[in-house]
């Protein structure tokens, strides 16, 4: 279709797409890679640090933990979120977009947030854990693998209800009335015909969760105790003030990154199956329930989403509250802002300066080669696609050692700048928004551009003047979700940040590990605000897209 | 006004043939159809000329001017396409002038200009509506007018009245015809739809598989068929295999040169049906061979208003016998016996194997 060779605005386009893959992938990931089989002694290629990782029960063990949380925090994820998809799907519930805007927001709000409010109702200085105990219900602090898997199962059930809830909303009526008219009850019907229609969706939202909980490292970070996993493990042993230990970290790193590829890889397969939406659609019908049944079925959708908003409720709550030192006294007040803007403003500006930096870069890249790889079919192009999916496969922790390893010397001696930050946010939400453009695309007939060409705009023009307008909806949306991942970073950021690069999650992971509760809560307030009121924009303006979540 | 010529135009996509070396010269001033059934490489040689695909091997002209290397943007060609492709983020009068702009028009030409085309397409008074609000005609309109605008040096249409229903296609076809005379621009003009070729052209390709089987103005296609494939394609026609040993054959004014078989075409308009064993009437015999009754059973009676098509089995071949302006009398019954009575001037012989024409 495209005339090879003659280069064109796109072959540059294609081109900036290698150097950011080369430059901010390949040679972070080639230096972990490397590092990892050099002996810390010696430094002579060996396996020293992947024998050390496997024989050490110490360290074998966290693997075994990421496991188990992940698994338990997959498990939670799909027991809350099938049944609110089903819920609020196929039932009149009331305030059903209500609820679902709410899952969005506590998907959205970094998870950090949900780990300490727990430990702030379940810690072992919780109010809630304190009354219960003053009522004689013994009830042990949330710290370890529980509250780790607590926190994902409130935290990533959204995946699977998001995903869940669209499948069933594109099941084919007359498939059902077909089972119906074939004889099949209700409680057959539903497990029989539309179970296995959305299976593929319910599957990809676990596996997406699952993917989330593998790579998180703030949630264990704050609730884990002494409980290790791979991503707080790499953290600790690239970090430690005493005997650190870069190659093994970087062991660590690899492992990560081969788990998530495997997840990705059945992730794609399972939503690769997602073809039973019909597009002759005749939408199911919402069904009016009575009595015992309607409550039940209320009582449980309000209840999943009341659980996982909670925390952010307290938080906000306790942001209010007045403090003395890190003990929160009673009654109301604006003492924690106050200290906030006090004594930490530049963290606020550096969260707001740094995304919104890194919103520009992914916007302008994410749409430039979207549009290459959505267009432009050649090989270059076909080979530029997985490469730029990469980041989907590496967790932020791993991003961070890489990037410090990678830009440590000269001429790339980036450590302890802004730069290094604003380009850690930026591949890290690069690969969605390239995908999110390339899917607008395929919205878009490309005979629209054809007619521009025709008409004597080269391809430059017609993508400004044709494709671009077309795209800008979608592309808005997408920018506000990477600006409310990027605001919201941490587990990158928290390896790269010197004390004048701090930002608001980093300020507020601190305040946690040294209980200053009130100024954390008062930071994730503001960061909560800032999140809610991105997300209202993009739903008032452009209605919430599922791929932009899930990618 | 400006001649198009095509060089040897080969062009293949992932190893299959879409275009085998066509050579075609397009007259200035000329409406040219390319007319083929779906996959018969029309839609290819279009974009080609238009530049959206590069040929493999051979040369575009446009007049005297070698295009070969010419990006599409600047081939100067105005394209109208099939789904309309009107920009739906633009009004009106911003999609009309849109390549005027890029041609960086001054201000008030360019506004007089894209009314005068607006006007030519009928669409005067629709300048700030959005293509949402357009019918699919309006929108074709949109496109015509986008494409006149410019004033290119050809016009390329792609199938460009096939999402209209048929009471607009009829309608719209006449205009393109009046607008493209009028304005004199050379133009290529892609269709499956042989009436619509027939209606529209000045001169017809017929194509299959990337070859072209045959050129002429509607007239000599539809009358003079040069094989049995366009014979088959442009209007209904009955095939009958014959046995050319004998002398039958030869009676009928065909000269078989040797061949042991051929095959006889003639069209359902041109056949009459007659009662089994009636007399013919006298204008058969003045003709100097008489006619050919072929014995029947009538096996289907379809009537559509202006005309009565009967199906009749004759042996091993299915004949199909229209007659048009029908009375009372040519209500017959499905199953009974007829016979159909062939003119020896209706009927066009092919060669059996190649399908060329004797």
């Amino acid at each position: 279709m495209r005339r090879l060779g003659r280069p064109d605005f796109w072959t540059l386009v294609t081109l900036l797409g290698y150097l950011i893959v080369a430059l901010l992938l390949v040679l972070p990931l080639f230096n972990i890679f490397k590092f990892s089989f050099l002996d810390k002694e010696t430094g002579v290629l060996s396996l020293s640090n992947w024998r050390e990782f496997f024989t050490k029960k110490y360290y074998s063990q966290s693997f075994l933990n990421t496991m188990f949380v992940s698994v338990g925090g997959t498990l939670g994820a799909l027991v809350l979120g099938v049944p609110l998809a089903l819920f609020t799907t196929r039932f009149r519930i009331f305030g059903r977009s209500l609820l679902s805007t709410l899952a969005v927001l506590a998907l959205l709000s970094p998870p950090f947030i949900g780990a300490y409010s727990w430990i702030m109702l379940l810690g072992r200085r919780g109010f809630l854990r304190l009354f219960l105990l003053s009522l004689g219900i013994p009830f042990p602090p949330i710290y370890g693998p529980l509250g780790i898997i607590l926190v994902y199962s409130l935290h990533y059930y959204p995946y699977v209800f998001l995903l869940t809830a669209g499948a069933l909303t594109t099941v084919d009526r007359s498939l059902e009335e077909a089972a119906e008219n074939l004889g099949a009850r209700a409680w057959r019907r539903f497990f029989r015909v539309t179970l296995p229609l959305v299976l593929p969706s319910v599957t990809a939202g676990a596996l997406i969760a699952f993917m989330m909980c593998l790579s998180n490292f703030d949630t264990p970070m704050i609730i884990g105790g002494n409980y290790r996993v791979l991503p707080t493990l790499a953290y600790n042993l690239f970090t430690s003030e005493v005997g650190e230990r870069p190659g093994l970290a970087s062991t660590v790193s690899i492992l990560l990154i081969l788990c998530a590829s495997a997840v990705i890889f059945l992730q794609r397969y399972a939503a690769g199956r997602r073809k039973y939406a019909s597009a002759l659609l005749n939408r199911p019908v919402i069904k009016s329930l009575r009595g015992w049944s309607s409550i039940g079925a209320h009582l449980v959708s309000y209840l999943i989403v009341a659980l996982s908003t909670l925390p952010l409720a307290i938080v906000v709550y306790f942001s209010f509250r007045k403090t003395s030192g890190p003990v929160f006294q009673a009654g109301l007040g604006l003492d924690s802002y106050l200290k906030v803007f006090r004594e930490v403003p530049k963290t606020i500006t550096n969260s707001l300066l740094f995304s919104a930096a890194a919103v520009v870069l992914i916007v302008v890249a994410g749409t430039l080669l979207g549009y290459v790889l959505a267009r432009r079919r050649n090989v270059p192009a076909q080979v530029l696609d997985p490469l730029l999916m990469i980041p989907y496969m590496v967790p932020g922790t791993v991003i961070g050692i890489g990037f410090i390893i990678a830009f440590n010397r000269k001429p790339l001696f980036l450590l302890g700048t802004a730069a290094i930050i604003i380009l850690a946010y930026f591949i890290r939400r690069l690969p969605y928004s390239v995908r999110s453009a390339a899917s607008i695309l395929k919205q878009i007939d490309p005979v629209l551009e054809e007619a521009g060409i025709n008409l004597g705009a080269p391809p430059a023009r017609t993508f400004r003047k044709v494709t671009l307008p077309l795209m800008l909806p979608g592309i808005l949306s997408g920018a506000i979700l990477s600006w409310v991942t990027a605001i919201n970073e941490i587990s990158a950021s928290i390896l790269l940040y010197v004390g004048r690069t701090m930002t608001m999650p980093i300020r507020i992971y601190l305040s946690v590990l040294d209980g200053y509760f009130g100024p954390a809560s008062a930071m994730s307030t503001i960061l909560l605000a800032v999140t809610g009121l991105s997300l209202f924009l993009v739903n008032r303006f452009f209605g919430l897209g599922r791929e932009s979540l899930a990618g | 006004m400006t001649s198009i010529r095509l060089e040897g135009i080969s062009k293949s996509f992932s190893g299959v043939k879409a275009l085998e070396a066509i050579d075609l010269t397009i007259e200035p001033g000329e409406l040219f159809t390319l007319l083929g059934p779906s996959g018969c490489g029309k839609t290819t040689l279009l974009r080609t000329i238009a530049g959206f695909y590069t040929q493999d091997a051979g040369h575009v002209y446009l007049g005297e001017e070698c295009i070969d290397a010419v990006p599409p943007y600047r081939r100067d060609t105005g394209m109208v396409f099939q789904n309309y492709a009107v920009f739906p983020h633009m009004t009106v009068f911003e999609n009309v002038a849109f390549g005027l702009r890029n041609r960086r028009v001054p201000g008030p030409e360019l506004r007089r200009r894209v009314a005068q085309a607006l006007t030519m397409a009928r669409l005067s008074g629709y300048e700030r509506r959005t293509p949402d609000q357009l019918s699919g005609g309006q929108q074709q309109r949109v496109g015509l007018a986008r494409a006149m605008v410019i004033e290119p040096r050809v016009l390329l249409m792609d199938e460009p009245l096939s999402n209209l229903d048929a009471k607009l296609r009829i309608e719209m076809r006449g205009e393109i015809r009046d607008i493209q005379k009028q304005l004199g621009t050379t133009t290529v003009y892609v269709t499956h739809d042989q009436e619509e070729a027939l209606v529209i052209s000045d001169r017809i390709a017929v194509m299959k598989s990337g070859l072209i089987h045959q050129i002429g103005r509607p007239w000599e296609i539809y009358k003079n068929p040069g094989n049995t494939f366009v014979a088959s394609f442009v209007g209904a026609m009955n095939f009958v295999e014959a046995d050319a040993v004998g002398s039958a054959v030869a009676a009928l004014g065909v000269h078989a040169g040797g061949r042991e078989k051929v095959t006889l075409a003639f069209r359902p308009e041109e056949l009459s049906l007659a009662a089994e064993g009636s007399r013919l009437p006298a204008s058969g015999a003045a003709a100097g061979r008489p006619p050919v009754r072929i014995p029947g059973r009538l096996s289907r009676f379809t009537f559509t208003g202006p005309l009565i098509s009967y199906t009749v089995e004759c042996g091993g071949a299915t004949l199909t016998v229209e007659r048009h302006r029908p009375g009372p009398a040519d209500l017959l019954a499905e199953g009974s016996a007829v016979e159909v009575v062939v003119p020896p001037e209706a009927i066009l012989a092919f060669d059996s194997a190649s399908g060329g024409r004797l």
